[in-house]
């Protein structure tokens, strides 16, 4: 099954009245992390690169409040182990603030928030993580959130 | 008065003696060891009790300036002769030239993103890694993703006249700083972090000691601004009442007496060859 098979799947269950029975037979599907963030398409849970990487966004009204209020932020899981995922601001293209994400892995290349047409960036950051990981592991330390950029 | 000068210009014995030193402040269990530094770079690259001391605030730059003097002081405890180098990346840019050689820094990971093989650091037994976010214990590079700052990249940072400016964190277009800490274009430190890759391009990148030589030339670069805009307090933005920074003349921690004022004009403790 390819990654995009799978994302794309994922979204028909998000939207599908008969989810949970579907949802039995794909494995993890329903260990969800956040559940208050409730269905979101841009969330994934696949094989890459012999790792099991798993994303659950917060909703996009809170995405929106997060440079109010960051005491939630998305979450990613490499091999059930946990990657904190950081906002930062930058400079937009243009003018004005955009926020990115940055992690313990990717701590000087932060990844563009999803917005508009770019809908993939938090699965772009836990391809990177794995991308630099390779046949090791995250340890505890790479699960602990810490601010940026405020 | 210690000089530092370009990687490229020590000698053999200059070198055997840095890569000694290093070595031998990784041998430490106690105190200000090498993971000591690593442990506090880990820490201060956050807030801290809503203080951004180490990165995306204005104080990146003189942090990072007490920082290598610290490591500097322990070095020198282990051989006062050693001053760190720098690596002027705009000059040497390939994966295989200074400082990537075997008798400095040692090469590139194997395989793309494995285990540096060549060099004093290759390896668990010769350069444990202790503190980090991936389980790796010896030193991985990556080296080659995207491109080093060029020359003319650096001349358009160092012809920024004013330092920094609001709001004073990785969204601040107006000035200096952010442009030479790279959230900001051109990007000269945070790219070539990433080109390095592997440790380098984590949280825990002190743990690669080319980390020494790569903020040695950003203070370099610092240096060099303030040669030409000055090196009086008034070349330090902001000056006071400005919340989650650090203002001119308050603390750095973990230096509680250290200030941005404190370290603006480091020719007294050393200069750039």
């Amino acid at each position: 099954m390819t990654p995009s098979t799978v994302v794309n799947r994922r979204a028909v269950l998000r939207y599908s009245a008969a989810t949970a029975a579907v949802a039995s037979g794909f494995a993890g599907a329903q260990i969800m992390a956040n559940p208050a963030a409730g269905a979101d398409p841009r969330d994934f849970e696949i094989e890459y690169r012999g790792k099991r990487i798993r994303g659950v966004h917060v909703g996009a009204q809170e995405i929106q409040s997060l440079g109010r209020n960051r005491n939630r932020s998305h979450e990613v899981f490499i091999n059930d182990r946990k990657l904190a995922v950081m906002e930062i601001e930058l400079p937009a293209a243009g003018g004005g603030v955009t926020v990115g994400f940055i992690s313990a892995i990717n701590h000087y290349e932060p990844v563009l928030i999803d917005t508009g047409r770019n809908r993939t960036g938090l699965l772009k950051l836990t391809k990177r993580a794995v991308d630099v990981l390779g046949d090791t592991e995250l340890t505890p330390m790479a699960g602990v959130a810490h601010e940026h950029g405020r | 008065m210690g000089i530092r000068k370009n990687a490229r210009d020590l000698t053999s014995a200059e070198k055997a003696a840095f890569v000694a030193a290093v070595k031998a402040l990784k041998t430490r269990t106690t105190g200000r060891n090498y993971d000591w530094f690593v442990t506090t770079h880990i820490n201060f690259f956050a807030a801290v009790g809503g203080i951004r001391y180490a990165h995306q605030s204005p104080s990146f730059l003189p942090w990072h300036r007490q920082y290598l003097i610290e490591f500097e002081r322990a070095l020198q405890s282990v051989d006062p002769a050693v001053n760190l180098p720098y690596w002027d990346w705009t000059t040497d840019r390939t994966v295989t030239g200074v400082p990537f050689t075997a008798d400095l820094m040692g090469g590139n990971g194997s395989g793309g993103n494995g285990p540096v093989t060549t060099g004093p650091f290759a390896g668990a037994t010769n350069w444990r890694i202790n503190v980090s976010p991936s389980s790796s214990t010896s030193l991985r590079r990556a080296m080659g993703s995207g491109t080093l700052p060029t020359t003319a990249q650096v001349d358009s940072v160092l012809g920024v006249s004013a330092y920094d400016a609001a709001p004073w964190n990785s969204s601040a277009t107006g000035g200096m700083r952010n442009r030479m800490e790279g959230w900001q274009s051109p990007n000269l430190h945070n790219r070539a972090h990433v080109w390095v890759g592997g440790h380098m391009g984590q949280q825990d990148s002190p743990n690669d000691p080319v980390f020494w030589l790569h903020h040695c030339n950003i203070d370099r670069l610092w240096s060099r601004w303030q040669t030409r805009w000055g090196f009086d307090s008034g070349r330090y933005l902001p000056a006071a009442g400005t919340s989650g920074v650090v203002d001119l003349n308050e603390a750095m921690q973990p230096w509680p007496g250290v200030t941005p004022a404190s370290v603006l004009d480091h020719r007294a403790t050393y200069t750039y060859a």
